[in-house]
């Protein structure tokens, strides 16, 4: 098996709510590739990823909730933990 | 970010044993593992959410398909929308197939939180039944060539490819409940589903499908909790030391059961269903199956002592060329399903030989043979020109001709004087293991043997309204349609090579084995 560093992925549908998603991940983790397919758009990092509900809601200008959001998490790689205000990704 | 853990903590101390009923009865198929009582379900998932986040993702879906079909896309590339006749049709059976497990699981297997997700995963493996049944009506209605999109429910557990979905599938339905989690959720939807449900919706939205990139992306939607349900039940069976050979042993089982069943359909998907090709079906493998899951999932499970599988070195192995063999059997046998499939054209040819070097000198003359049959006036049939035909392997079902028709690890092994068909070691291995559980399986041979390739058809029913035609082609040309006595005229009759006279390769003491095969 190939030696890779441990790392988190989210895979989301296409739209308005991933775009918004990609945009505050990469602002927020610095470290995170984002990826535009034509279905999809991935985001992956080393280590951690952590969704902050309240930060999406306010990059779209309207009420949201870990609900909606899991509505277009389509895949992950890592451990997920799915709270209140936020979903973390954790490499370990 | 405390509520929603304790509201969650508060709603599983709500569990009680019956009194009415002792375990034994409560939990019919006993399992060989060990499971305390405790478990996560790291979603907290109740079961308000539940369904305000399904139906919010129906609602959404079928918001989609309504639109599509009144605005037709500029027309949808033929070789995709053929293939999804194939795809959609055996992925609606084993969807509904992976509901039952659910069901089977919720009702044996006891800690709490592991139960309830699985019974959510149940009613979204019905879900994903209906959306596909959905795709393939939709696709019935707006499609060109309606035949086969007709008869789909049916063909997804007839045609001669189902068998091999089948045979995992049933695999998994009547072995130990919660080694079944680790079929379905640890390989079918942690590693395997990725491949097709995320990468190949680029395919479907480049060969003018938006219809199938939403199924899927939908779908995979559900997949993220079941791979969550899957880790929670591996951990909490890791948590224990007693279970961690037995876990071994089913990780061993699985990753090859998973990797012929449906990995190397997924790949020959990825090559040969999509016309505008991107990535090719090993790259896809490399990256959802070999960095994801196995770099990166599967690696974490090596500090409780958890081993590479046993046959990593045969899926390694098997990933050069196993999609170019399966593409061999489901176009050789191209009657015996209901679409309509050309030849790669030259650039085509051109981009296999880039990704897989060599492509051309193990598969070329395949398919310029297949070319050549295209056309039902020259009187030729593929599998006439093939020559003898493989048989097939009692575990996964699938014909002896992996990882290459030319250079198959299949075998013949004569166990207490019976033969019995292998396509590898490691489908002999499973088959030993548990020998009652596959020895039983009815194939191809044990249906048609001796038959005239025509009768074949006929009763399989693969035959358009006309009472003649057959629904499948070998070409996407359809001025001129083979019939069945276009097939007739062939005078093709199926052999099994189990009447040949074997050629011992090997003497174990108490097995023969022999390897004579194409």
């Amino acid at each position: 098996m190939k030696e890779l560093q441990p790392k988190v992925a989210l895979r989301l549908m296409a739209g308005q709510e991933a775009n918004a998603v990609a945009t505050v991940l990469a602002a927020s983790h610095p470290s995170a590739t984002v990826e535009y397919y034509p279905a999809y758009i991935s985001v992956e990092a080393p280590g951690q990823l952590r969704v902050q509900i309240s930060q999406i809601g306010e990059a779209l200008g309207s009420d949201y909730d870990v609900t909606r959001f899991l509505v277009i998490l389509s895949s992950y790689v890592g451990t997920i933990n799915v709270y209140d205000d936020s979903v973390v990704l954790t490499a370990a | 970010m405390a509520v929603l853990a304790k509201s969650y903590d508060r709603v599983k101390a709500m569990d009680w044993e019956p009194s009415y009923i002792t375990p034994e009865e409560k939990f019919t198929e006993p399992t060989r593992f060990h499971l305390g009582k405790k478990a996560i379900d790291p979603f907290r998932t109740f079961v308000r959410e539940y369904f305000q986040m399904e139906r919010e993702k129906d609602s959404r879906h079928f918001a989609m398909l309504e639109a599509a079909s009144r605005f037709q896309s500029s027309s949808p590339e033929p070789r995709w929308m053929e293939a999804m006749k194939f795809m959609l049709s055996n992925m609606a059976a084993v969807e509904y197939g992976a509901g039952r497990q659910m069901g089977r699981m919720a009702r044996v297997v006891a800690p709490t939180e592991l139960r309830q997700g699985y019974m959510m995963q149940a009613l979204d493996e019905m879900r994903h039944t209906q959306l596909e049944m959905s795709a393939l009506r939709h696709h019935m209605r707006t499609w060109e060539d309606p035949a086969g999109y007709d008869i789909a429910l049916y063909g997804g557990h007839t045609n001669l490819g189902s068998g091999a979905f089948r045979s995992f599938l049933e695999d998994s339905l009547t072995c130990d409940p919660v080694e079944s989690s680790i079929a379905i959720q640890i390989f079918g939807e942690t590693a395997d589903t990725n491949l097709m449900f995320v990468g190949m919706t680029t395919s479907a939205t480049l060969g003018g499908d938006p219809v199938v990139a939403s199924t899927l992306l939908t779908i995979q939607s559900d997949e993220s909790r079941h791979m969550a349900n899957g880790y929670a039940t591996l951990m909490t069976l890791l948590n224990d030391d007693r279970n961690i050979p037995l876990v071994q042993d089913a990780l061993d089982k699985w990753s090859w059961r998973m990797h012929m069943g449906f990995e190397v359909p997924e790949m020959l998907a990825a090559d040969y269903f999509v016309k505008h090709k991107t990535e090719s079906g090993k790259e896809m493998y490399q990256r959802w199956i070999l960095e994801d899951f196995y770099g990166n999932f599967y690696r974490k499970l090596e500090k409780y002592g958890i081993k590479q599988p046993r046959f990593m070195d045969q899926i390694v192995r098997n990933i050069d060329w196993a999609s170019h063999s399966a593409a061999v059997y489901l176009f050789g046998a191209w009657p015996e399903f209901y679409h309509r499939y050309d030849a790669p054209d030259e650039r085509e040819m051109e981009w296999f030989e880039k990704k897989y070097p060599g492509w051309y000198s193990h598969f070329g003359k395949f398919w310029e043979s297949y070319k050549r049959c295209d056309d039902p006036a020259s009187g030729s049939f593929i599998l006439k020109e093939l020559g003898r035909l493989p048989g097939f392997c009692q575990v996964c079902q699938f014909p002896w001709i992996f990882p290459r028709p030319d250079a198959s690890a299949g075998r013949r092994v004569l166990k207490n004087g019976k033969w019995v068909g292998f396509c590898s070691s490691a489908c002999e291995w499973i088959y030993n293991r548990e020998p009652d559980h596959y020895r039983g399986f009815k194939g191809f041979y044990d249906w048609c043997d001796g038959w005239e390739f025509s009768d074949v058809v006929r009763d399989l029913g693969y035959i358009r309204p006309d009472g003649k035609t057959l629904v499948a082609q070998p070409t996407l040309d359809m001025k001129r349609m083979w019939t069945v006595d276009d097939l007739k005229a062939c005078d093709y009759i199926v052999r099994s090579p189990m009447h040949d006279e074997p050629v011992i390769t090997g003497d174990r003491g108490d097995e023969l084995v022999s390897q004579d095969l194409l």
